[in-house]
């Protein structure tokens, strides 16, 4: 049942999966541990930039688009509690602890990204 | 009377994708990864590809995909599942080129579920304007390995069974775009 082609694919998937997971560790690595600031981003435009670390008690902020959404800020820690939509992949992505951990309502375009602090280079000038 | 067959067949096909997609949709697979899907329809893009070719198979899929729009989608919905659809119809066929000696059912039914996540990942970057989504990337290809290997599976007991039948023409390579 298992043909020559099979094991090329079999081969290229390994590396395939080897390798996103391995970039995307090199990735953070280099990325550094910096302070974690967490956005809140509707539709492109930045609604909120939080930084987890100086989170002192609970906090919940309210989103709304077609549907609503409830966030929950603690210390180090973000995430959707509620939320209206029908798939919810937004609420059942969980808690975003790590730089880049990332959740989105993808209906109402709904993004809380966790990012470093502004120090991360995108390009250099001299 | 051939067109007339292909006609019903492939009508019957779209509903059936139709069907299994909203089933699909009701079943979850691992919190831990939102959004992935068994991905039950992809076996009629399989059987589609084997029997019609491209073409068809291109067809069927859109058609699909529109149709769970307006039963139950949102239109990002729409738009990540064309795209990760299209791509793997794309792929598939190109395997198929080689079917059956070199590929089987299984392995081209896997390429096609890691191109279509791969597809719908790009796309999602892309609408939410982050690059961090490729962070799901290797869960998401193992994930694809998984449910392609079963959905190769099913495929593969489909098209024996129409061929045994001689429900359609069975040709070993399908015909051309």
């Amino acid at each position: 049942m298992l043909k020559k082609g099979d094991l090329i694919i079999g081969v290229v998937i390994l590396m395939l999966i080897s390798i996103s997971f391995f970039g995307i560790k090199v990735y953070k690595h280099f990325s550094g541990d910096t302070a974690h600031t967490a956005l809140v981003i509707q539709d492109g435009k930045t609604l909120y930039s939080i930084e987890l670390d100086t989170v002192s008690d609970t906090k919940s902020i309210r989103v709304d688009g077609k549907y609503k959404h409830v966030i929950l800020v603690e210390h180090g820690k973000i995430r959707f509690s509620e939320a209206d939509c029908p798939d919810k992949i937004c609420v059942r992505t969980g808690w975003l602890t790590e730089l880049g951990d990332i959740a989105a309502c993808i209906p109402d375009r709904i993004v809380i990204k966790v990012e470093g602090n502004k120090d991360n280079v995108d390009s250099v000038s001299y | 009377m051939d067109k007339t067959r292909k006609i019903v067949f492939l009508s019957m096909m779209i509903s059936m994708a139709l069907v299994l997609s909203v089933i699909d949709s009701r079943i979850p697979i691992l919190p831990a990864l939102p959004g992935v899907k068994i991905g039950l329809a992809n076996i009629i893009s399989l059987v589609i590809l084997r029997f019609y070719g491209f073409k068809d198979a291109i067809i069927v899929s859109i058609i699909r995909c529109f149709l769970t729009w307006f039963f139950h989608g949102s239109l990002i919905a729409l738009v990540l599942s064309t795209s990760g659809g299209i791509l793997s119809i794309f792929v598939m066929w190109l395997l198929f080129k080689g079917y059956p000696k070199y590929f089987s059912m299984m392995g081209i039914s896997i390429c096609g579920a890691v191109s279509h996540n791969i597809g719908q990942i790009s796309m999602a970057s892309i609408i939410l304007q982050t690059s961090y989504v490729f962070s799901y990337l290797p869960y998401l290809l193992i994930a694809g390995v998984v449910s392609g290997y079963g959905i190769g599976f099913l495929g593969k007991y489909i098209c024996n069974f129409i061929e045994k039948e001689k429900l359609l023409d069975s040709k070993w390579m399908p015909p051309s775009v």
